[in-house]
């Protein structure tokens, strides 16, 4: 091709000073520098790059331009799609009560033997009704916390209604709980039913114990023996943990990764502490992004070192972001899509019965109230969602049109979340260049981009998409 | 007379005079159904109760190949091809000779006269077949004459028909949007898969493949719209010298940008009509370009939508490859060379294309 047409394209300079762009259909190059990027916008792209350029609708030839432009307008629709369609998590708290006290919580949790605090078991019929009249099967349900397994005849209840109603083959449940109260009588329960567990297990031994408090100050071993437990009564593949990262375990991925081989489990997913709730009061522990990525780093690569030995562990935060970034089938991340997930990919369910759109939306009501956030009652007779706020919240999270993202490099593999930037700066779009959720994504695409570029690692993230 | 001239084509006598599709009876089926069709019986050689109305066909190989209910395509002058068959794994009718791509890999080099008719015979066919599996539609262009498709479609409901399809098309019909919506609503809710041809990511290459400046454009508005209106789509793309180094990003670009994409097939060369003319032009040995296999066949743990290889003899492949061949030759199209017999693998494999006999096979890699 000797002469071409430029497609619309976006662009970031990285540390290194290469240069990213991507454009509508989700396509990334990395070019070597600024001035390769100005020889392409310039017309005079360097030749070896053409077919590369042309491949990824950056460039056209002037009869094929048209085409070019249909075609990317398709493959953004596409993306659209993907981030419109899909299932909602529907997730319940059948109670506030916790036997733990984490430094990090993010909900204000409840003392163990508090009143008042409990989802009645009387609502369930109205839950599975609501959850019938806004859900298709198959339904994914998950329990929340406070600790779940403190309201384990709920769940029980809860599951036997659940499966008469819709049917054995059309739901799953996880169970979100330290474990630490994992009793036999429920392990039997799960025996033969659709029941997974999430639990936490933080980086490194000594910051599990410090920031996820028992009086006993034995948290990490309860949950290790429970999930040992669980692997022998019920056997592999029914336990994924997500890790939080305290400035405590931030040099404790390598001990992340041996408790992770140890007890058997593939999937984690780590998080920092989260700026929601009322864990954003208690800022000691909190690393900065930059921190986070570089544990992120460590720990990705210590991954793909665990995957050419034999084991393969998916760490899931890094790798929803590398999903995203090369379009991949399974990108959906309720935190992570544009139009937010918010309300159209999660609702919640609280012990009170109101219903949110989100965990985060719950967190914030909770800690600043705002009524508009609850978008119904289960209690309420023929319970639907009201969705009139929620719906101009999710009109401000469609990224294409944001300022601060309409022009960013990632836009097309990133997401908007309309409840963070409303808690963080009080409206749901927010200056980007300030907000915490735009720096912390962006560097770990960065990370996404720079780890790629090894074929090594490369090879090992395309091997990880054959275990979804 | 009855001579057998391939194990679906057949001489008789008897047929002479007959035109147009028939169906097959076997004479202890004889009471089972009845066609709207000329009916030919086919018998085992030496048997003794030969039914009194003619034609009937006496051979042993012709009574192995056939079934009760398969249908005979008659040229009148006593030739006859099996060509829906109940014990073939894929049958394909041929709905038009004419196309407007002139492909340079062309199997079945289109011709210009005027053969509507076929649309009848094929109609008429499925009609009488009424298999509950998918058949073929294939051309010629199937929707070059977009008027016939819809009222072939038409036809084959009114007659209760619902017989689940595979067009085999160029896609540039759909390019007009008003047809797509005709052709949606002709289908009442038939399951049709579109196989669609993509030979490039630009028109450069696909343009000069398919013979036809414009083409390009055509089927990617085609394949846009198609997408769009939920018809499920078959990309294949057929690697050869020109294409070969886009492969993958000719997947990719399907993939990313097509809505309702259900698979994906790569075509290994069919040395047949115009293919054999710019065979050196064009083919290129899979093992030149396994590493771009691998490429493109990773595509489909990132898209979740299976990706095939189809007519790929298995010892062509590397072994890590052979578990994405499909047992693609249509059965009569099917050779194994000599060296075949003592494969383990024979039973697991498409084989050759008949045509490729006494050609180029491959001999340094057979025998697994």
């Amino acid at each position: 091709m000797q002469e071409y047409r430029l497609l619309p394209l976006n662009f970031r300079e990285l540390d290194n000073k290469q240069v990213v762009i991507s454009n509508l259909t989700n396509n990334y190059m990395l070019l070597e520098s600024k001035e390769v990027l100005n020889q392409v916008v310039d017309g005079y792209a360097p030749a070896a790059l053409r077919h590369h350029l042309e491949e990824g609708s950056f460039i056209a030839s002037e009869r094929d331009f048209e085409s070019k432009v249909k075609l990317t307008t398709a493959a953004y629709a596409q993306l659209l799609r993907k981030d419109l369609l899909g299932q909602r998590l529907i997730m319940i708290v059948p109670t506030l009560r916790c036997d733990h006290s984490c430094t990090y919580c993010q909900v204000s949790r409840a003392n163990q033997n508090e009143t008042g605090f409990d989802l009645p078991s009387t609502t369930i019929p109205q839950i599975i009704e609501f959850i019938k009249r806004v859900e298709k099967p198959p339904y994914k349900i998950e329990f929340q916390g406070g600790e779940p397994l403190l309201a384990e005849n709920f769940i029980k209840e809860f599951y036997t209604q659940f499966e008469k109603a819709v049917g054995s083959q059309n739901f799953s449940i996880i169970i979100a709980s330290s474990l630490s109260l994992l009793n036999d009588d429920f392990l039997d329960f799960a025996k033969n039913r659709k029941i997974g567990f999430s639990t936490s297990i933080d980086a490194g031994h000594y910051a599990h114990n410090k920031h996820r408090k028992l009086i006993t100050k034995n948290s990490f071993e309860l949950m290790r023996d429970s999930v040992n437990k669980i692997s022998q009564v019920l056997g592999g593949g029914r336990v994924g943990s997500v890790t939080t990262i305290t400035k405590e375990g931030k040099d404790y991925h390598n001990d992340l990764v041996d408790v992770h081989l140890n007890l058997g489990l593939q999937d984690l997913f780590v998080r920092p502490v989260s700026p929601f709730g009322f864990a954003a009061n208690r800022a000691t522990s909190v690393l900065s992004n930059k921190e986070f990525v570089d544990f992120l780093r460590s720990l990705i690569l210590r991954l793909v070192d665990e995957y050419h030995s034999g084991s393969v562990i998916i760490e899931h935060f890094f790798f929803i972001h590398y999903k995203r970034l090369i379009n991949a089938a399974q990108g959906g991340y309720v935190d992570l899509m544009s139009p937010a997930g918010y309300a159209k990919q999660s609702l919640i369910i609280d012990y009170t019965g109101n219903i949110f759109g989100s965990d985060e939306a719950r967190m914030i009501f909770r800690r600043h109230g705002g009524n508009q956030l609850i978008l119904g009652n289960v209690k309420q007779p023929s319970a639907t969602l009201d969705t009139h706020f929620s719906h101009d919240l999710l009109s401000s999270s469609f990224n294409f049109d944001i300022p601060g993202c309409n022009e960013c490099v990632y836009q097309t593999a990133c997401g908007s979340d309309p409840i963070y930037h409303l808690q963080e700066q009080g409206e749901p779009i927010g200056n980007k260049s300030e907000s915490a959720f735009c720096d912390l994504h962006k560097r770990v695409f960065d990370l996404v981009i720079e780890l790629m570029d090894n074929p090594i690692n490369n090879s090992v993230f395309e091997k990880w998409l054959e275990y979804e | 007379m009855s001579e057998v001239l391939r194990t679906d084509s057949f001489f008789n006598e008897s047929l002479v005079g007959l035109f147009g599709p028939a169906q097959i009876v076997k004479s202890h089926e004889a009471s089972a159904g009845k066609s709207f069709l000329p009916r030919v019986h086919v018998v085992p050689y030496g048997t003794t109760e030969i039914p009194k109305k003619a034609p009937v066909i006496e051979s042993n190989t012709a009574d192995r190949y056939t079934a009760h209910g398969d249908i005979l395509l008659l040229d009148g002058k006593g030739n006859g091809r099996v060509i829906l068959s109940q014990t073939a794994n894929s049958n394909t009718v041929l709905v038009t000779e004419q196309c407007d791509n002139l492909c340079k890999f062309c199997s079945q080099p289109p011709k210009t006269r005027d053969d509507s008719i076929l649309f009848a015979f094929a109609a008429q066919a499925l009609i009488a077949f009424n298999s509950q599996d998918f058949v073929g539609i294939t051309g010629g262009e199937p929707l070059l004459n977009r008027a016939l498709f819809l009222q072939f479609l038409d036809t084959l409901k009114r007659a209760d028909c619902h017989t689940p399809l595979h067009l085999l098309t160029n896609g540039r019909a759909f390019h007009d949007l008003s047809f797509v919506k005709e052709f949606k609503d002709a289908l009442h809710n038939r399951d049709l898969i579109c196989g669609i041809p993509l030979y490039g990511t630009n028109s450069a290459i696909h343009d000069d493949l398919v013979g036809e400046p414009g083409a390009w454009s055509e089927t990617i508005d085609g394949l846009i719209n198609a997408g769009n209106h939920g018809l499920p789509i078959e990309i294949r793309v057929i690697p050869t010298k020109r294409n070969v180094e886009q492969l993958s990003s000719i997947v990719k670009l399907a993939l990313e940008s097509i809505s309702s994409i259900s698979s994906i097939s790569i075509m290994n060369l069919e040395q047949e009509g115009w293919a054999k003319r710019h065979w050196d032009e064009l083919y290129i040995p899979p093992y030149q370009y396994v590493k771009m296999l691998e490429q493109t066949l990773k595509l489909q743990h990132r898209y979740k939508i299976p990706i095939r290889l189809f007519n790929y003899p298995l010892c062509h492949l590397p072994q890590h490859l052979r578990q994405y061949a499909c047992k693609s030759i249509s059965d009569w199209k099917a050779i194994y060379e000599e060296e075949c017999l003592s494969c383990s693998l024979k039973s697991d494999c498409g084989g050759f294309f008949v045509s490729q006999k006494h050609k180029w096979t491959n001999p340094t890699m057979r025998i697994i």
